[in-house]
C-alpha cells in the first residue's frame, strides 16, 4: 500500500461526514442553553442492573423516605400489567406515586391531570408529559432514538429498570469511576438491586441464561383446561356457534397409560343454521376423525396430553403421544421448586448456614435439549448479582423427576485432585500461554501435583537427578501435549487424560469441568487446530531473518552486521517430546566467521543458538562465547540436519 | 478571527457556532474513523465542543489542534471505558450526511480499522493530519518512542510502502 493511497482514503473518509444545519444548531443550543447533553445509555442487562445502584442511599436522598414504597409500587404495577396497559387510570396511579415521593413536576400539568372535568385525552396528555419530563429521555434512548423532540409524547410507560436508572443518572451525572474502588462500588449497588428484586419476586429472583429456549415449563393440564381446549377447537377452528358450544355438556376421560384427556362435546344440527361459513353444510369426512355426525347433531372429540398439547389430526393416542412426548418431556417441578431442591441438596452435602445461603443469588441454566437431558438444569449459587461472579455452589436438578442429580461446590479445596490439577493447568495457561513459556517453578509445581496423584509418565524425568527444564517439558508434553502443535498444553486433552471421556464423567465433574472451560477460555483440540490453521508457518529464510534481526536489535547494531556470519537453520523435532512430536521448531545457529574471531562486537559472543517456533515466536536463545563450528553446534544440540 | 488567546468561559455563542460550523464535520469524520462508530462520534464531538465552551482557551495551540487533541483523547477514554461494550452503538444518522467511500478506499479503511486502537489513532494523526511523532506523543500523552514503535508496527501491518522524500 502506498502512503498517498492511505492518506487519500483517510482524508476522504474523514471529510465525508457532513452534519445538517439542524444538528449543528441543536448542538450549539444544547451547549449554550445548558440543556442536558444526551449520553448514550442503552445498556446490556448486566449494566442496566449495575446502574440500579440508586436503590437505597441515592434515592433516599432524592425522593425522600417513601422511596422503597415507590419502587414497590412501580414493581407492583409492572407485575399487575398496569405499565403494559398504561391507560389513564394507570397513569394516574403512577403520577400520584411520583408526587407522594416528592418528584418534581409541573403543577399546571398535574392540575390538568387531576381535574375530572378535562377530557380523557387532555388528562392522558398531561400525565404523559409529567412522566416524560422524568423518564422520557431514558425511554427514548432505550428505544434507540437519539435526537428527541421535547414535544414528543412518551407513549410508553417506564419499567422498573428505567425507574432505577433514572435515579442513578440523576445522582451520578459524572462518568463512571473505572477504578477497583469504583467497580467495587458498582458491584455493591448491583447486589443491592439484586436483593431488592429478589425480595419482590420472593423467594428468588431468577435469571435464566442463554438462548437454549428457556426452561421446560411445568404444566398442569386439568379437566377444565381440556374442556377449554375443546371449546376453543369447536368455536375457533370448526367455527361452530359459540353460544351452543358454551352450553353443551362435555364428556371427558383421563387415560393414565397415555397420560392424556379425551374430551368430546356435541352441538345440535339446528345450531349449524346460525353459522354462515362452510360449517353449514359440514361434511364430517372432510374434518377427519375429530368430527362425526350423530343422530342429533355433530360431535367433536379432542385429545389433550399432560403438557397441554392437543391433537388436531388424529385420535390415535399412541401416534399422538409419539408426536409430542419424545420431543418435550413434561416438567414436574418449576424453577422455583427446583431451586428449593437445589438448596436442599447443597445443604445436605455441605455445611452451609441459613445466613450464607440467603446471601447467595441463583441462576438457572438449561443443560441441554431433547429427551435425555432436556430436563436437566444447572443451578448456580453465587455471591454477586452480576452473573458468573464468585460462584459458591451448584446443583443439577432433573425437572422431569424432581430429583437433585448432583450437588457440588465451586471452592477448589473441595474438588477432586484431578479437577484441582485441571484448574492449575488452566490458570497457568491463562497466565503464561503455552507451557514452554511457563516459569520453571510453575512446571515443577505442576509435575509435583501430577506425581501426587500417581500420574507417572514413562519419561525418565528424575533419572538425571535434579530435573532440568527440557525434562520437565518432556514430562508435561507426554502427559498433556497437543499433537501437532509445538509446546502446547491442550487443556481439553488434559481434562480427557485426568477425567476420562466426557460421557463417562458424573454430573458433578461434568459441571465443574464445564465451569473451568468457561472460566479460563480453555481451548478444545478443535479450536486449537483452527488457531493453527489460521496462523501461517514461517519458512527457514524467515526464521533466519527474524533471528538475525533480533540479535542486531538486541545489540543495537546495524541490520547488516551479521551478514558475514554463518547462519544454519535446522528444523528440529525436539528431543524433549519424541512421543508427541510436538516441540517442532527451527534452531538457528549463528557463527562468527574466522576473520572476525576475537572482535568485541555482539559482546564478544561467537555463537548464538535460537529456537524459534513455526509461528514465528522466538522461544529462547543461548549465547556461547567459545567458538563452535556449525556442525559441532548442531551436534551439541542434537538437531537433525 | 484568531481564537488562540481565548480564556475560559470567554467564548460567545457566535464563536461557538463558528467553531461548530467549521470543525464539527471534520471531528465527526475523525472520531468515526477512529472508533468505527457514528453514534459515539456524535457524542464525542458534542463533548469536545462542550469542553471548548466550558473551558475556553486553546493554550498555545491552534483551535483546530486543540479540538483534535481533545476529541482524540475522548475517543481513547470512551474506548477504554467499561461502558463502551455496553453502549448501544446504533445511531440516528439522518442528520449527518455520509459520503460512500470508493471501493479502493474502503479496503484501506478496513485495514486501518483492524489496527489496534492506539495504532489506529497514531496512523490517522500521522498520515492524515501530518503530525510529527513528537506532536502525536503530546496529543495522545504517550512517549515519542512508544509512538514510534506503534507507528512502525502499524506500518508493518498495513504493509505500507513509504514514499521517497523529494
Amino acid at each position: 500500500m502506498k502512503e498517498a493511497a492511505l492518506r487519500n482514503a483517510l482524508n476522504s473518509s474523514i471529510i465525508s461526514c457532513q452534519p445538517s444545519e439542524y444538528w449543528k444548531d441543536h448542538l450549539v443550543r444544547q451547549i449554550v442553553k445548558g440543556e442536558n447533553m444526551p449520553r448514550r445509555t442503552k445498556l446490556s442487562l448486566g449494566v442496566v442492573l449495575a446502574t440500579a445502584l440508586i436503590l437505597i442511599s441515592a434515592v433516599a436522598l432524592a425522593v425522600g423516605i417513601l422511596v422503597n414504597e415507590y419502587y414497590a409500587k412501580v414493581a407492583e404495577m409492572e407485575a399487575s400489567g398496569a405499565l403494559g396497559r398504561w391507560n389513564l387510570e394507570d397513569k394516574l396511579t403512577f403520577v400520584k406515586t411520583m408526587r407522594e415521593c416528592n418528584f418534581e413536576m409541573n403543577p399546571e400539568l398535574y392540575q390538568i391531570l387531576m381535574d375530572e372535568k378535562n377530557t380523557k385525552e387532555e388528562r392522558e396528555n398531561a400525565a404523559d408529559r409529567i412522566v416524560d419530563a422524568t423518564y422520557g429521555e431514558l425511554i427514548r434512548r432505550q428505544q434507540g432514538y437519539y435526537i428527541s423532540e421535547p414535544e414528543d409524547s412518551i407513549g410508553v410507560a417506564p419499567d422498573p429498570i428505567i425507574v432505577f436508572q433514572e435515579r442513578y443518572f440523576a445522582e451520578h451525572p459524572e462518568p463512571i469511576d473505572d477504578t477497583p474502588e469504583g467497580r467495587e462500588a458498582l458491584l455493591a449497588y448491583t447486589d443491592a438491586l439484586g436483593y431488592y428484586l429478589r425480595d419482590i419476586y420472593n423467594p428468588f429472583y431468577i435469571q435464566e441464561q442463554d438462548g437454549q429456549g428457556g426452561l421446560p415449563e411445568k404444566t398442569e393440564v386439568t379437566e377444565d383446561t381440556a374442556v377449554e381446549a375443546l371449546r376453543s377447537l369447536m368455536t375457533e377452528v370448526l367455527g361452530w356457534d359459540p353460544e351452543e358450544v358454551n352450553e353443551m355438556t362435555p364428556e371427558i376421560q383421563w387415560d393414565e397409560t397415555y397420560r392424556m384427556w379425551t374430551v368430546s362435546g356435541e352441538v345440535s344440527k339446528a345450531s349449524m343454521d346460525k353459522v354462515t361459513d362452510r360449517r353449514k353444510g359440514i361434511e364430517p369426512s372432510l374434518d377427519g376423525p375429530l368430527v362425526e355426525e350423530t343422530e342429533t347433531g355433530y360431535r367433536a372429540t379432542l385429545l389433550v396430553d399432560e403438557r397441554g398439547n392437543r391433537s388436531f389430526d388424529t385420535l390415535d393416542k399412541e401416534e399422538f403421544q409419539n408426536m409430542y412426548m419424545d420431543v418435550t418431556p413434561a416438567a414436574s417441578v418449576d424453577a422455583q421448586e427446583a431451586m428449593a431442591l437445589a438448596e436442599q441438596a447443597i445443604r445436605g452435602k455441605y455445611s452451609v448456614s441459613d445466613a450464607e445461603m440467603k446471601a447467595l443469588f441463583c441462576d438457572v441454566i438449561p443443560l441441554g435439549a431433547g429427551e435425555e437431558n432436556g430436563m436437566l438444569v444447572r443451578m448456580q449459587f453465587h455471591t454477586h448479582y452480576q452473573l458468573n461472579q464468585e460462584m459458591k455452589y451448584g446443583a443439577v436438578i432433573n425437572l422431569g423427576t424432581g430429583q437433585a442429580e448432583a450437588a457440588y461446590t465451586y471452592d477448589p479445596d473441595g474438588w477432586s485432585a484431578e479437577l484441582q490439577i485441571l484448574q492449575y493447568g488452566a490458570k497457568a495457561e491463562a497466565k503464561y500461554g503455552w507451557y514452554i513459556h511457563w516459569e520453571p517453578e510453575v512446571k515443577e509445581e505442576l509435575i509435583r501435583m501430577l506425581w501426587g496423584i500417581g500420574m507417572c509418565p514413562e519419561h525418565d524425568y528424575r533419572s538425571a537427578g535434579l530435573p532440568d527444564e527440557a525434562r520437565m517439558d518432556a514430562f508435561i508434553a507426554e502427559a498433556f501435549g497437543m499433537p501437532g502443535y509445538p509446546s502446547a498444553v491442550n487443556e481439553a486433552l488434559m481434562a480427557h487424560v485426568l477425567l476420562g471421556d466426557e460421557e463417562n464423567r458424573d454430573l458433578e465433574t461434568q459441571s465443574l469441568t464445564q465451569y473451568l472451560w468457561e472460566k479460563y477460555h480453555i481451548h478444545s483440540e478443535v479450536t486449537a487446530g483452527e488457531i493453527r490453521q489460521g496462523s501461517s508457518e514461517i519458512d527457514r529464510e524467515t526464521a533466519a531473518r527474524m533471528v538475525t534481526d533480533a540479535v542486531c536489535a538486541a545489540w543495537n547494531m546495524p541490520g547488516d552486521a551479521l551478514d558475514g556470519w554463518e547462519c544454519t537453520v535446522q528444523l528440529v523435532q525436539a528431543p524433549a517430546t519424541p512421543q508427541h512430536e510436538s516441540l517442532v521448531c527451527y534452531r538457528v545457529f549463528l557463527t562468527r566467521p574466522d576473520s572476525e574471531i576475537g572482535q568485541d562486537t555482539f559482546g564478544g559472543c561467537d555463537n548464538f543458538n535460537y529456537r524459534i517456533l513455526m509461528d514465528g515466536t522466538i522461544m529462547d536463545s543461548t549465547m556461547v562465547d567459545a567458538w563452535y563450528s556449525p556442525a559441532e553446534d548442531a551436534k551439541r544440540w542434537g538437531g537433525e540436519q | 478571527m484568531r481564537t488562540d488567546a481565548l480564556v475560559p468561559g470567554a467564548i460567545s455563542e457566535e464563536e461557538l457556532s463558528r467553531l461548530v460550523n467549521a470543525y464539527s464535520g471534520i471531528l465527526l469524520g475523525l472520531c468515526r474513523v477512529t472508533l468505527g462508530d457514528m453514534a459515539m462520534a456524535q457524542d464525542i464531538v458534542q463533548e469536545t465542543f462542550l469542553k471548548a465552551w466550558k473551558k475556553g482557551g486553546f493554550r498555545q495551540e491552534s483551535e483546530k489542534a486543540w479540538l483534535i487533541r481533545v476529541a482524540m483523547n475522548l475517543c481513547h477514554d470512551y474506548h477504554r471505558s467499561r461502558w463502551w461494550k455496553h453502549i448501544d452503538h446504533s445511531a440516528s444518522t439522518e442528520d449527518i450526511q455520509i459520503a460512500e467511500p470508493d471501493p479502493a478506499d474502503r479496503e484501506i479503511l478496513t485495514l486501518v480499522k483492524e489496527l489496534p486502537f492506539r495504532q489506529r489513532q497514531i496512523v490517522i494523526l500521522h498520515f492524515w493530519n501530518r503530525m510529527t511523532l513528537r506532536d502525536i506523543a503530546n496529543t495522545l500523552e504517550m512517549s515519542p518512542s512508544t509512538v514510534f514503535r506503534e507507528l512502525e508496527k502499524a506500518q508493518k501491518r498495513l504493509k505500507l510502502e513509504l514514499e521517497e522524500e523529494g
